[in-house]
């Protein structure tokens, strides 16, 4: 029975009998796991608030191959992001973040860049408190990252290339972007401002990008074309990002 | 697969049902039952589930789950109506009054802000509370959400909402409890100082 040493993301936790938990984990060196936190529900526990959804911790537990769930020894809080989600809009970014990485990561499975990409997101909300941008940034990278970025460039049915301002739209099948002669019925509009916002964003760090009056609107069309890739591989609906529709 | 007799397989299932019940918890009480108790006590038992679902509903003024309506708690003029408690569950309610501390009313918002279950503002019973703060009665109102990442955002949000009507908000504390000792306090990490520096402040 190995005792692992990681660092790793809270996702999100269950209740589990009278006083434990059930804790999904991104972990750094070994990718999305779950583990029991026995007696983590009960007001004194040796666990603190380090099991709080997105705190950035490291994390000792037991792990044994014939069990699924791991057994959680310890945490050591590395950094909280308890006090960003006490803000309803934020706290809506940061369950959608942790949503999107319970639901896309597969089990077990390292995934360096999409742990750096959460960690920068957080940090992004933290110091700004602007949740777009970083919204926007985490969507276009975790999708990319989980190979699900169709090419903004060009048309994907004839495979003409789309000039930077010219008209481009996608529907939720086939995946990607189409010309105006290709456009099909129902097609959503991605404007030659989200495609170049986009082309930036893949560019460029998130604290490096071009500043911006970022409001609800801005760049709204890339993440409906990006949140639908994300809906569209797991095969539901994101719960999150119907309730980010309605923050302004 | 061996089963046991129609009736008692299917008491296991019910009380399987339950939580933190299991097959073999289900089985063990299925089995204490049909041993040692009378069949009179079987249907008092009965009758108290039976009861329970006919007779409880919720206050029509603070939620709290009740038999009377209004509940004891927004009935009793020893109360302060002037003093809400505002909590999440029902049951919370028990909890804050095992203190002895407390004479206000309560109001029961049944769940706390949580995005990925889906609950949002619209999910909670948030209209109540100000419908409630519409008489003008009400001076302070105490959060006593968990102090978790869904309570606390719970009560910014209602802070949000409430203080701008001009009653005092204010939230319970979070850190060191009264019969603790400081050299039990992991001090190293930093969850704790992150407790402690919470501890006591006003929302």
């Amino acid at each position: 029975m190995p005792r692992r040493e990681t660092e790793a993301i809270i996702l999100r936790t269950y209740p589990l009998k009278e006083a434990d938990k059930i804790v999904s984990f991104f972990s750094r060196a070994w990718g999305k796991t779950r583990g029991v936190a026995a007696g983590a529900r009960k007001l004194k526990n040796r666990f603190g608030a380090a099991l709080e959804p997105l705190s950035h911790v490291r994390l000792w537990y037991f792990e044994r191959e014939t069990r699924e769930l791991v057994s959680i020894d310890s945490a050591e809080l590395i950094r909280s992001y308890f006090d960003i989600q006490s803000d309803y809009a934020t706290g809506l970014a940061c369950a959608y973040i942790s949503e999107v990485c319970e639901q896309t990561l597969p089990e077990r499975e390292p995934n360096e860049h999409l742990f750096r990409l959460v960690v920068l997101a957080l940090e992004h909300l933290r110091q700004t408190g602007r949740i777009w941008p970083a919204l926007t940034y985490f969507d276009l990278w975790a999708v990319r990252l989980a190979g699900l970025l169709p090419s903004v460039e060009r048309c994907v049915a004839c495979g003409s290339a789309l000039a930077p301002d010219a008209e481009a739209y996608f529907q939720l099948y086939p995946a990607g972007l189409n010309c105006a002669r290709c456009r099909l019925d129902g097609a959503w509009e991605l404007s030659a401002e989200s495609r170049q916002m986009a082309r930036e964003m893949l560019r460029a760090s998130l604290p490096h990008l071009a500043p911006r009056a970022w409001s609800r609107e801005t760049g709204a069309d890339l993440r409906r074309f990006l949140g639908q890739r994300i809906e569209a591989h797991i095969e539901r609906k994101l719960v999150t990002r119907s309730a980010l529709e309605s923050v302004e | 697969m061996p089963d046991y007799a129609e009736p008692i397989t299917r008491l296991i299932q019910q009380l399987k049902r339950l939580p933190s019940v299991g097959q073999k918890s289900a089985e063990r009480m299925a089995f204490h039952i049909l041993n040692n108790w009378s069949k009179e006590e079987t249907g008092v038992l009965a009758e108290a589930l039976l009861d329970m679902k006919e007779k409880i509903g919720y206050c029509s003024v603070c939620n709290n789950i009740t038999d009377v309506d209004p509940c004891q708690y927004c009935s009793d003029p020893t109360r302060n109506p002037k003093l809400v408690c505002v909590v999440q569950q029902p049951h919370n309610i028990v909890a804050v009054e095992r203190t002895r501390q407390y004479d206000g009313a309560y109001h029961v918002l049944m769940g706390a802000l949580s995005p990925l279950s889906g609950v949002g503002p619209d999910q909670l019973k948030i209209k109540g509370l100000l419908e409630r703060m519409k008489a003008g009665v009400i001076e302070e109102i105490i959060l006593a959400t968990n102090p978790n990442v869904e309570g606390e955002a719970t009560a910014v949000y209602l802070s949000k909402l409430l203080k701008p009507l001009g009653v005092r908000v204010s939230r319970i504390a979070m850190g060191i409890p009264v019969g603790g000792d400081l050299d039990y306090g992991s001090f190293t990490s930093r969850a704790c100082r992150q407790d402690v520096s919470a501890a006591s402040q006003a929302v």
